[in-house]
């Protein structure tokens, strides 16, 4: 019953983190090994693709998300990626009191125009990832775990 | 004297691929409460695969599947052209939010939803709809 009232209460904060086709996606060694321990910290976690957040588990049903580029011009796909992460910026961040966001991969540049000026902006923590040792190092997690409970 | 921009339209008119399986091109947009429906018509690229394919989702006809956010999708069959036709959802909050987002960050394009959203919501159904063999762009 518990489980079940946590999961129907409104979650305060919100791990984003961004996707790179091919090298960082959920069901990924580096991105298991990195969120694995945070699943259970109580906060959303969403993963920034070509169409904006969306929960974890649609990307491992829809690998199209993450690279739908095919045959299309990459500039069509740049014009949706920072539409819909306005878009989410502005209907459904308000909903939560902090976001966490992992500064890497190209899909930043994205975020950082789409997030520019936004309240949503002033609410983020940014997770630097170490150019040293990348992701894959225990400082990553830890930072990440104090971010969301903190 | 500076030439106006037109306001962009809800939905792109089309010719939307959906993958390998059709084409599909905006016949209407109906207003529910909440949300906004385009209704697309499909034009199959194989019409004997298409019908096989249309008989397997037999079970999930109608069923709104939300792939991206605030958007949603589904194969219908109206009874005013008993026909098989895309309908693609879009959350009326979600709308205005990508209208706003497309003029604060002056991106181009004719309509709010962009064809490359049609085309995803199209295939993320199929898929959804256990058909992944045209999922395939």
């Amino acid at each position: 019953m518990r489980a079940l009232l946590a999961g129907l209460a409104p979650r305060r904060t919100v791990l984003l983190i961004p996707t790179v086709p091919g090298q960082f996606l959920p069901g990924f060694p580096v991105w298991e090994w990195l969120v694995q321990p945070l699943r259970d910290k109580g906060a959303d976690i969403l993963a920034l693709t070509a169409f904006g957040p969306v929960p974890e588990p649609a990307v491992a049903i829809h690998p199209e998300l993450v690279d739908p580029i095919g045959d299309l011009e990459d500039r069509r796909v740049e014009r949706e990626t920072k539409t819909r992460m306005r878009a989410w910026i502005d209907t459904e961040a308000g909903r939560y009191q902090k976001i966490v966001l992992l500064a890497y991969g190209p899909m930043m540049r994205y975020w950082t125009e789409a997030a520019s000026g936004t309240p949503a902006a002033k609410r983020t923590t940014v997770i630097v990832v170490p150019t040293r040792t990348g992701l894959r190092d225990t400082i990553m997690r830890r930072r990440l775990q104090k971010a969301i409970t903190t | 004297m500076k030439k106006e921009t037109p306001e962009p339209v809800l939905f792109p008119p089309g010719p939307v691929e959906i993958g390998r399986l059709a084409s599909a091109r905006l016949v209407g947009v109906t207003r529910r409460p909440g949300h906004f429906v385009g209704r697309y018509q499909l034009t199959p690229k194989d019409n004997a695969e298409f019908v096989d394919i249309v008989s397997r989702l037999k079970g999930e006809i109608g069923h709104r599947y939300p792939v991206l956010p605030g958007t949603w999708a589904t194969f219908m069959v109206p009874e005013e052209v008993d026909e098989v036709e895309l309908h693609v959802g879009l959350e009326q909050d979600y709308g205005r939010a990508m209208h706003a987002a497309r003029k604060t960050l002056k991106v181009q394009g004719t309509s709010v939803l962009s064809e490359l959203s049609v085309r995803m919501a199209a295939l993320g159904y199929l898929r959804y709809a256990g058909v992944t063999r045209w999922s395939v762009p």
